[in-house]
């Protein structure tokens, strides 16, 4: 693979298949007799991009349009089908707003975790942990558990975490800039911008027009996992 | 092992003893109340009403048996839906999974060297027992008993991902598994009339394990061996099972 390339996909297909033998014990026990109904559904269909180091790469399309799962393959978590194939520079990591927690946690032992994942050495963690919990806004809430957190204030979290997370590539799957009232916004946009995507390689999945244009170099439009058009904002926004 | 990899999985280990033992209000009292009040209500039913004689070293019997037992069925317990509890981190980067099974069997392996603590400082107190070097074969033993835990765990977490009530059919497997060790019945009966049994390496085990605390004997080395040799073996296919069937772990749970 060339060095200046982050991500290289050919020719990626995703076909999803459910069948009628069920996934207990019991079903398939029960089963035997039956005949075997299978229903395939092709989530993604030969999938062929590059995308270069450095660069602002959106995904765009409707609901259903296969943009999660083509996420999921690039971050290599769930494998392609058969003759697909994946080659990823360096690692990469999944932001989603209101995920990556464990409920039952307290939003410090989440931030702990979180960061360890995402490959903070345990010492950075403990120096940094104050500034990621007053960037989050949550100094009076760290100690108590996710679960009790309202959507915003897990937002902001995941945010403030997702800021100090060490990878080459970030794949943001409706993950954007500031959550919040418009204060805490502008804020978190700022940092976005500075600390997060300034220099990195960027995949960001949305079905929102307004943030593909301002930010991104190329966007690739999926409709019923096909490739549409891949090209500048301009040429494919008019598309979608 | 990487440096961040090692405290992640430390940190992985200490989650989820916390989760496990101060999620409740008792606390990490009930780490260790809980295996004492069963140790209590089968010496009374035992001693008192089965076989109705009163042989007061019968506590430490059961003592070593429950919490050795008590530590495999945990163990395999929590392994079963061990990737559906880490998936929110399994989706969004890709991890080494065997991480979270070392974590989580470390994190039952201190709640069961802590069982053990109590054990010793439990026997000292009442039974005056007698003890010797020979408690370093102990740590051979606890090294097999977790290799074992740990292949099963890894054989389970594999399987919930394709037959989804494995946790029901295991509890049953777990239930009819505690009759077929020695936990509460005599283990000379194994020696007299079920020596196969000794292939089982929970069994060899915990033979093992009293001959070392109750009455200061050597081990059956032969058996203790082989027990650990399995266990390896168990802990290695295991692990090549998990590795080779685990990919679509994320699209299916």
């Amino acid at each position: 693979m060339k060095e200046d390339i982050a991500i290289k996909v050919e020719n990626v297909s995703k076909t999803f298949v459910q069948h009628n033998r069920g996934k207990t014990i019991r079903d398939r026990l029960l089963s035997v007799m039956k005949s075997r109904n299978v229903r395939k559904i092709k989530a993604l269909d030969a999938i062929d991009f590059e995308i270069k180091k450095g660069e602002f790469f959106g995904i765009i399309g409707h609901n259903g349009s296969g943009k999660s799962t083509l996420i999921s393959i690039l971050n290599q978590v769930v494998p392609p089908d058969k003759g697909g194939k994946v080659t990823v520079n360096g690692t990469s990591i999944r932001l989603a707003l209101g995920m990556g927690f464990n409920k039952e946690l307290t939003a410090r032992q989440n931030i702990m975790i979180n960061a360890s994942v995402l490959g903070m050495p345990m010492e950075k963690i403990k120096l940094e942990i104050g500034k990621i919990i007053e960037f989050a806004e949550l100094e009076d809430y760290i100690d108590i558990p996710v679960k009790y957190y309202s959507s915003g204030m897990r937002s902001k979290l995941m945010f403030s975490i997702a800021v100090n997370a060490k990878a080459d590539i970030f794949l943001m799957d409706e993950f954007f800039g500031g959550v919040g009232d418009k204060k805490y916004k502008e804020k978190a946009d700022q940092v976005f911008h500075d600390r997060l995507i300034k220099g990195k390689t960027i995949v960001h999945v949305s079905h929102n027009p307004g943030t593909i244009e301002k930010y991104c170099d190329r966007v690739l439009l999926l409709e019923k996992g096909k490739m549409v058009k891949l090209g500048t904002p301009d040429e494919v926004l008019e598309l979608f | 092992m990487e440096k961040t990899r090692l405290e992640r999985i430390v940190l992985f280990a200490k989650t989820d003893y916390h989760l496990r033992y101060y999620g409740s209000k008792l606390g990490v009292l009930w780490a260790f109340l809980n295996p004492f009040l069963r140790i209590l209500v089968y010496y009374f039913t035992f001693s008192y009403l089965i076989f109705r004689q009163n042989d007061p070293t019968f506590v430490l019997y059961l003592f070593t048996g429950i919490i050795t037992w008590g530590f495999f069925s945990e163990t395999t317990n929590q392994s079963i839906k061990l990737f559906q509890k880490q998936r929110f981190i399994l989706e969004n980067i890709k991890l080494q999974k065997s991480d979270f099974f070392i974590s989580m069997t470390a994190s039952t392996m201190y709640a069961y060297l802590i069982n053990f603590l109590m054990y010793f400082i439990f026997s000292i107190l009442f039974f005056d027992p007698e003890y010797s070097l020979k408690i370093v074969f102990l740590v051979p033993i606890l090294i097999g008993l977790y290799l074992f835990a740990l292949g099963i765990s890894f054989f389970l977490a594999t399987l919930y991902i394709y037959l989804r009530d494995l946790d029901h059919i295991w509890s049953i497997i777990i239930m009819a598994g505690f009759w077929t060790v020695p936990v509460i019945w005599d283990y000379n009966l194994v020696y007299e009339n079920y020596k196969f049994m000794l292939y089982n390496p929970i069994t060899a085990f915990l033979v093992n394990i009293r001959q070392i605390t109750l009455y200061n004997e050597m081990p059956d080395l032969k058996f203790m061996i082989l027990g650990i040799l399995t266990s390896a073996l168990i802990a290695i296919l295991g692990y090549i099972f998990m590795i080779r069937n685990s990919r679509k772990a994320v699209e299916f749970l």
